[in-house]
């Protein structure tokens, strides 16, 4: 999967795109079930926070993109409103649902779920700021 | 009943977090709210703002009038005030 993200395993919370449009993405995240060191724990409910900031900043590449602008990369600029409900176990599917509420300037906004099994685990507000990350 | 700059400078505190940092009374409802006067908003403030007109006043900001609209408290009352239902 190729996604306009910087991240690489084991910091990518993404596995596979399920389909994205103007609207919103819905993405999935295989958690390991070995051979590593989430293998053996839950999954902390702060990266499920990550999964939803990297699943906000791949959609807003991917529209950008799919609209025939440049393949920019959306960078996190705020999380707000998060509640975490329960947490994923080895092996479980994570559905990363993300959904554009409001643009405005350089900003867009985005309303972030996860679920497992039909159950939401996590939801929070991502914003992301139009662009490209800066060179080192 | 049209709002007052005080009623909109409330609002824009409570939306943005800065109710704890300042009072309606200290803000020039015709200072500049962006860059490096007065509060000194950015672009996630325009963001956040923009939203909690919606929410408040059912009123939309355009975002091409944006700069426009959110030049000062009074340009946004005013703006609220010429789009907004009654109620």
């Amino acid at each position: 999967m190729d996604l306009p993200i910087p991240h690489r395993d084991p910091f990518l919370f993404l596995s596979t795109v399920s389909g994205t449009d103007e609207a919103g993405g819905l993405f999935l995240y295989d958690v390991p079930r070995s051979g590593d060191s989430w293998s053996r724990r839950l999954l902390p409910g702060l990266l499920m926070v990550e999964a939803m900031a990297q699943a906000a900043a791949a959609w807003h590449g991917l529209a950008n993109a799919a609209a025939g602008g440049d393949p920019e990369t959306g960078l996190l600029a705020s999380v707000d409103g998060v509640r975490v409900s329960g947490r994923p176990r080895p092996g479980d599917r994570l559905t990363i649902k993300i959904r554009k509420t409001k643009a405005f300037g350089p900003m867009v906004m985005l309303d972030g779920e996860v679920w497992v099994h039909h159950r939401m685990l996590a939801q929070g507000k991502i914003v992301v700021r139009r662009g490209v990350p800066e060179a080192a | 009943m049209s709002l007052t700059t005080q009623q909109v400078t409330a609002m824009l505190l409570e939306a943005l977090n800065l109710a704890e940092d300042y009072e309606a009374d200290d803000v020039d409802p015709d200072g500049a709210l962006f860059g490096d006067e007065g509060l000194e908003l950015d672009s996630l403030d325009a963001l956040q703002l923009a939203v909690a007109i919606e929410e408040n006043y059912g009123v939309t900001i355009d975002e091409g009038r944006g700069e426009a609209i959110f030049q000062t408290v009074r340009t946004i009352t005013d703006h609220i005030n010429a789009n907004r239902t009654a109620g």
